[in-house]
């Protein structure tokens, strides 16, 4: 179970469903659970204390702790300014406007940079025109086919980029709005979908979800507003909760850095290049040996893992105390049994706008009358069109100075998404009921390590081409 | 036997499943508190076509709007098709 909701019990709560065998064990107590800890949180000296604690933890994770105290601070005093509260940090922790800083840094050494501010105009008014037109025409083709219009903006511009007769100075705005649109790709899918509903937000609340103050990268965290309505604390009680599961986290993130921080010591203590590292050496014709090659996949997964549990902790901590109880983006992947399982724990906000977007749409519509081939199909559209779709808008910029059939061509996902799709697919099929009846063995320790293994030899593709990595699979197995 | 517990048991199938052997009621949150994950709202899906046939094609599908026993009742009697419910 990820995080446990409140209970609001309106009749009677049946005996439990079965007796666990083994008593769970819980290094971070359960202090939201504890009736006194949460009236004492509803206090402003409560609410003081926790502000404390969190920025105390914050100031070692985060050079813009200081701000995000100062806005989650405010919230908790004053939750009905809620919304208006994270538009601002969004505004103020992004510089300008809700334009990326990197993105902001990166097109300001490419000449014509006075341009910026005539392509960001262009970018808001479309934004508020789409949001605006789903709201007023919901029966419209966007409104019911957000992500499939976007994306045809999306190719348009895409095009006109790279094939249109344009002169150097046009020739450019149109790749600095397109890096901008990729930016903000997915947190326009979202809102568009949400303002397409009778109970969306309003068109300024939506702009605060696009890099919200807390942090995010291309993919919003925590989804949309549709979710954060439904998340969001609506009691002086329910923000104590939110508030005290934002600062467990916090803690949990800080002991987790230090972790990371000392993890780091292994790749120079013990000589353990990263995976990237080993394959260079190999192309290169001077392969480090068979067990240090071995050793630095299983590591380099375990770095990426922690890394990104840290950050996604600090985004989600912070999101926590603004008062939306959002689910952690990285929860336990390593107890993972299934394929699919450590999919969802890794990067759980990505999996799920690959679910909202590509999953859900495909498998209400296609091959309904065969629930195993209407999964896989639904996991295949999925997995690879979105893993590829997505990567391939992140890295677009690769694409400037490119033919697009080249950076197509040159894209390295493919294989990778295609052998994630097989596995999560496999693993969706075969049955719960097998796995229930296991042994603790099997299901605690066998289950898990396969599951680590599968994602091992995956991350080779993931880090290499597909000719690259074949062959360096080869030389991991035969020795040469 | 009527909806509520057709889908109380649908639902309580599900979560053992996930070892999950804590109580739930029918206002508790099943799929945004995590009990429950997108694997899981396939199920509930598939059930609510067979049985009530739903048609999600049609209806569109938000994963919050059955995020309860409550709030899957109230989706199919809005949506459920009278002649197969």
């Amino acid at each position: 179970m990820r995080a446990a909701a409140v209970p609001t019990l309106e009749r009677p709560v049946p005996p439990p469903l079965a007796t666990k065998a083994w008593p769970s064990l819980r290094l971070v107590p359960r202090l939201e659970a504890n009736t006194r800890i949460v009236a004492f949180s509803q206090t402003a000296l409560g609410k003081l204390a926790l502000l404390c604690v969190f920025a105390l933890a914050l100031r070692y994770l985060d050079n813009t702790w200081l701000l995000k105290t100062g806005l989650v601070s405010l919230m908790a005093f004053v939750p009905r300014f809620r919304r208006l509260l994270v538009l601002i940090g969004t505004i103020l922790l992004t510089n300008f406007f809700w334009y990326e800083n990197g993105v902001l840094a990166w097109i300001a050494v490419v000449p014509h940079s006075r341009q910026v501010v005539s392509i960001i105009l262009p970018f808001v008014v479309l934004c508020a025109g789409l949001m605006w037109f789903v709201h007023k025409y919901r029966k419209s083709v966007l409104a019911r086919r957000p992500l499939v219009c976007l994306l045809g903006i999306y190719a348009i511009t895409l095009m006109t980029a790279c094939y249109a007769p344009l002169d150097q100075s046009w020739r450019f705005t149109v790749w600095a709005f397109l890096l901008v649109f990729s930016n903000y790709f997915w947190f326009l899918a979202y809102a568009v979908s949400d303002s397409a509903m009778a109970t969306g937000d309003p068109v300024a609340h939506q702009f605060g979800s696009f890099h919200p103050f807390w942090g995010s990268t291309t993919v919003p965290l925590p989804k949309g507003l549709s979710y954060w309505r439904r998340i969001e604390a609506k009691t002086p009680e329910d923000l104590a909760v939110t508030m005290i599961k934002g600062v467990k986290l916090i803690l949990w993130c800080l002991l987790l850095s230090l972790v990371n921080h000392y993890f780091a010591f292994v790749h120079q203590k013990f000589g353990i290049p990263t995976l990237p590292g080993c394959i260079t050496a190999f192309t290169q014709g001077k392969p480090y040996p068979l067990v240090i090659s071995w050793l630095s996949i299983p590591i380099d997964i375990l770095d990426g893992i922690l890394s990104l549990s840290v950050w996604g902790h600090i985004v989600i901590a912070t999101c926590r105390m603004a008062g939306f109880r959002a689910l952690r983006n990285t929860y336990a992947p390593l107890s993972s049994q299934t394929v699919a399982e450590f999919w969802n724990r890794y990067y759980y906000y990505f999996k799920e706008l690959l679910v909202d977007m590509l999953f859900y749409p495909t498998f209400i519509r296609f091959f309904k009358r065969n629930p195993a081939i209407r999964t896989s199909f639904a996991t295949f559209v999925a997995v690879t069109v979105g893993v590829n779709l997505f990567h391939f808008m992140r890295d677009i910029h690769l694409a400037i100075g490119e033919t697009l059939p080249r950076a197509i061509m040159n894209y390295p996902y493919v294989f990778y998404s295609v052998l994630l799709a097989l596995g999560i697919s496999i693993s969706q099929i075969r049955s719960h009921q097998a796995r229930l009846h296991r042994s603790w063995l099997r299901t605690h320790v066998w289950a898990p390590a396969c599951v680590f293994g599968f994602y091992c030899l995956l991350h080779i593709f993931e880090t290499s081409s597909l000719s690259v990595g074949s062959r360096y699979l080869a030389f991991l197995f035969l020795g040469r | 036997m009527n909806i509520r517990q057709e889908i109380r048991d649908v639902i309580e199938k599900l979560l053992r499943q996930s070892a999950d052997a804590e109580p739930f009621s029918d206002a508790d949150s099943l799929l945004l508190s995590g009990r429950l994950q997108s694997i899981d709202v396939i199920q509930i899906v598939l059930f609510l076509e067979k049985r009530f046939g739903v048609d999600f094609a049609q209806t569109g599908l938000d994963a919050a709007e059955i995020d309860s026993v409550d709030l899957i009742d109230t989706f199919v009697q809005a949506n459920a098709q009278p002649a197969r419910g």
